[in-house]
């Protein structure tokens, strides 16, 4: 049987903000299976990036993690300590951000930032360490001779293929992929998301793959989650995600979506706007902008249970 | 229910002030202040005139003891007090004009005027201010006017730089390019919407440049650039270094107008603190942060804590 | 290089606005700029003495371009006229005595109160919370609101006049003759130390806040945050990933804050007798020395425009992107 190596259960996130919280994770419960790609979809604000982020604890203040735990191969991140959570981080799971313009630092030569990450989980010599850089680089097809550059010498496209290098350095068992290629263009964003099921392919690793975009997640991962307003609203497979789509929110994402629609079909959009997650409303937090809406949606929040095989779903219509 | 938008502006300062700590005992120092420079003057004695023997210790009929020349010292102190801090609010209002004229006046018509200005600001910044106001007061009649007129060419252009690079930032949103295309005149762009954006940073500019002028005014003075005739901090520790107070172990001839200077300017660094994270607000996300979980008794972490409050 | 050029062009512009300045500030007062600047001449000087030192001003009956580039003339070659105070010793002469105590002083104090409180600002902000965090920046910010001058005459009153730990006073001891014994190198080193240190102890505070609020921002950025998730040691993530960036800031502000320092630093040698350019300074204004006050002006904003040219290459060296501007 295929065991998850990443379990996520009832993981909650808040931000401090004076004197009140605001969850931004709110017992989101989720798991990986080695090899799999994993997507996670919402509009921005749902709450995506902090998930990914809490994953590896290095969500930076306000943040606190507020319950749950995050267990890999059976030992619970959230209790471990400092000494620990080093030697997890990037060797087992690796992220690769959303700007890679902000990622690399920008006054460090691009093969010091590979290097140092070698060098401090690995005991080998700089000079492997180099090697083993220049590998890399060539890897995601960038010309070795940039170890020397800085980030802001290299071109959009290939920042975030450093970066992608820079996520598999340690062959990690899980890589974080928070939208990726939000920053490029579409020819670049193809190229490169190619690259990355290559190498998946070839390496095995699991991948996390965060986007706004359902449409390419349909196609790139096995399996999906759809996130709205810091909850899980639905899980399921890709195939029969896209077949048979149970939330009202994935149903109406479906149809938002151009490349998913027949052409003479004109996309919808959603009406109104994602609450705020200051004050999300009481209930299924969907409710207010769900034309299938009844009165128990306004104050229950419905619990998230298995419909088909592997199939779960939040939504007091499905059950 | 309808309260006009200056008092709500008024009532946002204050809370403001009220709900930072170091905000409130600055605002506390320089109203003890303030106090003292109103109505002061008029509970202790003339500051010029002798009362005593030169160079007492503090006694009970002299509370801070006597000058070199037999001058009560609180009296100077007190009297000090009214015409520093007066120097000191309006040269820092003024300076502030002059800065906010300049730096938004670069930044709102960019091209060659920005080009000249900036380079009026640059050069300005770089010129050492203390002896260019030396040279220039020297050629002057000694006295506040003089003195007020140094302080300001020497201290304009750093407000000016700040809001010059304000302005740029502003200027690029979108509600003033709309009001650019719309074809208002700059001057009600300027006023009606770019102006009421940067309030904050002004009066933070105002403390700041307060707290410049007292300083470089007490220096001045402490040169002998002052009308040395009139009672102020500045020239109070003047005679006390002329009287060689050091020499004599007259103490108390200049550590009370010391502290004074430095709790004004402390009190008004910390009335200034609350602003810092206007213009950095991960400065506040970062004090709540560590508010929060001081409050649970649980130190900072580098990495994301875990504060099990959800279950 | 191009990037050093246009910081060198903006320091002739500079430097050029500084003489200007000098040469209309007396023709910008009210009656004759001879009589405002050579008042105190006035019987001192010979007829003919007084015509060379109009010469030297371009006072002459010349048109004011005339006498703006022969002004100029007499600038490059280094001459700025006779000093009253010190009379009949050349400006120029006077100062030059002085220059080397005053970059000592200030020098020394700047650099030493930069480092150590950059240092405690990164210390402060990683530590986040303890004492060098909540207390000691309220303490050094108290410190740095009194005038540098006061805090001189504090510290002189009591570790000079009380404890008699230092000297009271002068660059080295008066039975001495300058030279490279260690004598005289300690005698330098014993009088310095006081009006070193109370100028750091003043700036300490600034460098200090500023280093930690720029290292607050650096340290919620996503390269931080990077290098946390790849693992590395927390003192490699603060000191090459943070730090190293935070730096960048307070290296600027540093250019910006090095005119005003030298002004405190000026008052401070004034209290301890200290021979550097503070010390002519008050005798000029006492005097009403004007070519000697004006020779200072222009001698300390000059060394300011060479600190900063300095710490422009120092900037380029610090950040690679620098270098690209103007490619």
């Amino acid at each position: 049987m295929n065991e998850p190596i990443l379990k996520i259960e009832n993981l909650s996130v808040d931000y401090v903000t004076g004197e009140t919280l605001v969850r931004a994770v709110d017992r989101v419960s989720l798991d990986v299976k080695p090899g799999e790609i994993v997507g996670l979809a919402g509009e921005s604000g749902c709450g995506k990036t902090t998930l990914a982020k809490a994953i590896l604890r290095i969500l930076p203040p306000p943040a606190i993690i507020t319950g749950g735990k995050i267990e890999y191969r059976g030992k619970n991140i959230l209790e471990i300590n400092e000494g620990e959570l080093r030697k997890l981080r990037w060797q087992k799971i690796s992220i690769v951000f959303q700007s890679a313009m902000n990622a690399l630092n920008p006054v460090i030569r691009i093969g010091e930032q590979i290097t140092d990450v070698i060098l401090a989980h690995k005991s080998v010599s700089p000079d492997e360490a180099y090697d083993r850089a220049s590998q890399l680089l060539e890897m995601v097809g960038i010309h070795p001779i940039h170890l020397n550059s800085y980030s802001h010498q290299l071109s959009g496209g290939m920042r975030q293929r450093v970066c992608i290098a820079l996520a598999l350095a340690l062959e990690p068992d899980i890589v974080i992929m928070d939208e990726p290629t939000t920053a490029l263009d579409v020819i670049v964003e193809r190229e490169i998301l190619n690259q990355i099921k290559d190498l998946q392919a070839r390496l095995g690793f699991s991948v996390i793959y965060i986007t706004h975009d359902l449409a390419r997640l349909l196609q790139f991962s096995h399996r999906l989650a759809i996130l709205y307003a810091a909850h899980i609203a639905e899980i399921a497979p890709a195939q029969e995600l896209q077949e048979n789509p149970l939330h009202p929110y994935t149903q109406k994402l479906m149809r938002a979506m151009p490349s998913l629609v027949p052409s003479e079909v004109k996309p919808e959009t959603i009406p109104g706007t994602p609450p705020s997650l200051a004050s999300p409303p009481p209930g299924c937090r969907f409710h207010p902008r769900c034309d299938r809406a009844i009165e128990i949606c306004q104050r229950e929040k419905p619990p998230l249970v298995e419909k088909a095989t592997n199939h779960l779903v939040a939504c007091h219509l499905a059950s | 229910m309808k309260t006009n938008s200056q008092e709500t502006t008024a009532s946002i300062w204050v809370e403001a002030i009220r709900k930072d700590r170091k905000a409130t005992a600055g605002a506390i120092i320089i109203g003890i202040f303030l106090l003292i420079a109103i109505v002061g003057p008029f509970f202790v004695g003339d500051p010029h005139e002798p009362v005593g023997i030169p160079l007492q210790p503090p006694s009970r009929s002299h509370l801070l003891g006597t000058t070199g020349q037999g001058q009560d010292v609180l009296a100077q102190v007190v009297v000090g007090t009214r015409m520093s801090l007066a120097i000191g609010f309006c040269v820092g209002i003024i300076v502030v004009m002059v800065g906010a004229l300049i730096g938004i006046t670069a930044g709102f018509f960019g091209g060659w005027v920005d080009s000249v200005l900036s380079l009026l600001i640059n050069v300005f910044l770089v010129i050492p201010g203390l002896p260019l106001a030396i040279v220039i007061a020297a050629y002057l009649p000694s006295g506040p006017l003089t003195l007020g007129l140094v302080l300001v060419i020497t201290g304009w252009a750093w407000n000016a730089r700040v809001l010059r690079a304000q302005t740029l930032s502003v200027r690029r949103r979108d509600f003033v390019a709309a009001a650019v295309v719309t074809g208002e005149s700059s001057l009600r762009i300027v006023s009606r919407e770019i102006l009421p954006t940067m309030t904050s940073l002004i009066v933070a500019q105002i403390i700041g440049s307060t707290v410049y002028a007292i300083g470089a005014q007490v220096g001045l003075e402490f040169l002998g650039l002052g009308d040395v005739a009139t009672v102020t901090w500045g020239t109070n520790l003047y005679w006390a270094q002329n009287d060689s107070a050091l020499l004599m172990g007259a103490w108390w001839t200049f550590v009370p107008t010391g502290l004074c200077i430095a709790l004004v300017g402390f009190g008004l660094t910390m009335l200034n603190s609350g602003f810092d994270e206007i213009t950095n607000p991960r400065l506040r996300l970062e004090r709540v942060w560590r508010a929060f979980l001081g409050g649970l008794g649980r130190p900072p972490e580098p990495s994301t804590p875990v504060v099990r409050i959800a279950e | 290089m191009r990037y050093i050029l246009r910081r060198l062009g903006f320091y002739l512009v500079a430097a050029w606005a500084a003489v200007t300045l000098n040469f209309f500030l007396p023709r910008l007062m009210p009656g004759d700029p001879a009589t405002a600047l050579f008042a105190r001449f006035r019987g001192q000087l010979s007829p003919e003495a007084m015509e060379a030192l109009r010469e030297t001003f371009g006072l002459t009956e010349a048109p004011l371009v005339k006498q703006y580039l022969t002004y100029l003339g007499h600038i490059l070659r280094g001459d700025m006229g006779i000093s009253v105070a010190y009379f009949p010793s050349e400006v120029s002469g006077v100062i030059a005595t002085g220059l080397l105590w005053t970059i000592l002083i200030a020098g020394t104090a700047v650099v030493v109160s930069f480092a150590i409180g950059t240092t405690l600002g990164i210390i402060a902000a990683s530590r986040r919370g303890g004492w060098l965090d909540n207390v000691l920046p309220s303490v050094l910010i108290f410190v740095g609101s009194f005038p540098y001058f006061w805090l001189a005459m504090v510290v002189l009153f009591i570790m000079g006049f009380t404890l008699r730990w230092f000297p009271l006073g002068h660059a080295y001891s008066d039975n001495l003759t300058p030279s490279l014994s260690l004598e005289f190198i300690s005698s330098v080193l014993t009088h310095a130390f006081l009006p070193v240190a109370t100028v750091v102890v003043a700036t300490l505070g600034g460098w200090l806040l500023s280093m930690r609020n720029n290292m607050v921002s650096v340290l919620g950025s996503d390269y931080v945050n990077l290098a946390r998730a790849k693992g590395l040691k927390p003192a490699r993530v603060i000191m090459r990933y943070a730090a190293r960036n935070a730096l960048l800031p307070s290296v600027t502000g540093f250019g910006m804050a090095l005119g005003y320092i030298l002004g405190g630093s000026l008052l401070t040698e004034i209290v301890f007798s200290y021979p550097g350019q503070g010390y002519l300074l008050v005798q000029a204004v006492r005097n009403q020395d004007y070519p000697l006050m004006q020779g200072i002006f222009l001698m300390i904003t000059l060394a300011v425009l060479g600190a900063n040219l300095i710490i422009d290459v120092v900037y380029l060296w610090l950040d690679p992107r620098t270098r690209e501007i103007g490619r």
